[in-house]
């Protein structure tokens, strides 16, 4: 139940660079317009960010990390549940692990 | 929305936080849901309890936290980190940017605060409501202060809860982050247009993980999807969070 030092230095520095995000975006458009091409890339950083980490690790998985997450992209898409889309994504890779090892 | 005018020096009321906060309600069951899976992801990872807390109350950015867990290791890679942070919410510099035309009619030193809590759900929700004829800041508010109070406690219950869960790899949880990054991923598939960017991210982001040492391949992903959305240009602006899950 400790705070580390560097914990502490992460955090606050994640801190700042949100809060300026946060507030950036404010204060620019008080002064300047955002171009739509800019716009269109910041709208794509989130999912490129995410396929960055899910297509190595998937990879390093092996054929059941795709098998589950291909489960995990039909339930999204379906349901647009997310909690139903956890548990079958893991539910797959537990399962999947146990088939193919 | 002539009778609107009046409020031309910023309508900022309890009532208008109160209803914010309601409309809120059916969004904060999907908030509270991700914020139980990030506590036991977080526990999970090594952080205590009060790092945790620190985490959620200063950052308050559910993504990128997520994400920057996933390299959460000792020595800390601060760097990669903040970088990390960073790139996941320069979004949220768009968000700021629609609503600025809203919030400016609220003196700078109350904004400033409140911008603080500007979450996508809060946000999304309330600038639907917006272009509906809402008026009142207050509104715009409790829409984000009811996302904070849905994920808080369910974070803190995650962390608390998480520990009972046992080997996490025996039952596919050291899976989760990537099943988490899919899930978010291809629930915001908007169309076709999106495929291009994504593409590009997933071949920089394989070229930097075989070349590159550490998690360097995450900024080089992001920064390609960036540049192959701002050289195409135009078709999906604003089309962003609009269509998001938002009722």
């Amino acid at each position: 139940m400790t705070i580390h030092p560097t914990a502490l230095l992460a955090i606050a520095l994640m801190a700042i660079v949100t809060y300026l995000t946060r507030a950036g975006g404010y204060w620019l458009l008080g002064r300047f317009t955002l171009s739509p091409r800019l716009e269109a890339g910041l709208s794509y950083l989130p999912g490129s960010v995410f396929i960055a980490l899910v297509i190595p690790a998937t990879i390093e998985e092996g054929p059941a990390g795709a098998i589950a997450i291909a489960v995990t992209a039909i339930v999204i898409c379906r349901t647009n549940n997310l909690l139903l889309t956890l548990i079958a994504g893991i539910g797959t890779i537990y399962v999947a692990r146990q088939l193919i090892g | 929305m002539q009778a609107a005018e009046s409020t031309r020096r910023g309508l900022f009321s309890a009532d208008g936080v109160r209803r914010g906060v309601r409309a809120t309600i059916p969004m904060g069951v999907s908030v509270a849901t991700y914020g139980v899976v990030f506590g036991m992801l977080a526990r999970q990872t090594g952080l205590t309890f009060p790092e945790n807390i620190l985490m959620n109350v200063f950052v308050l950015a559910g993504a990128a936290q997520t994400v920057v867990l996933d390299s959460w290791a000792y020595p800390l890679p601060i760097a990669s980190i903040v970088l990390t942070t960073l790139l996941i919410n320069l979004r949220l510099l768009l968000l700021g940017a629609a609503a600025q035309p809203w919030l400016r009619e609220l003196p700078a030193r109350k904004v400033y605060p409140m911008l603080h809590i500007m979450v996508d759900e809060g946000w999304a929700i309330a600038m639907n409501a917006r272009a509906r004829g809402e008026r009142d800041i207050g509104f715009f508010l409790g829409c984000n202060l009811a996302v904070v109070i849905a994920w808080m406690p369910a974070m803190a219950a995650g962390h608390l809860l998480g520990g009972e869960l046992g080997d996490p790899a025996a039952i596919g949880l050291d899976f989760a982050f990537t099943v988490v990054f899919a899930a978010m991923l291809f629930g915001g598939y908007r169309g076709r247009f999106d495929l291009l960017p994504w593409a590009a991210a997933a071949v920089a982001a394989l070229i930097g993980w075989r070349l590159l040492p550490g998690t360097w391949y995450v900024l080089i992903g992001g920064l390609a999807g960036f540049g192959a959305g701002f050289w195409r240009g135009k078709p999906t602006a604003n089309t962003s969070y609009e269509s998001d899950g938002v009722p």
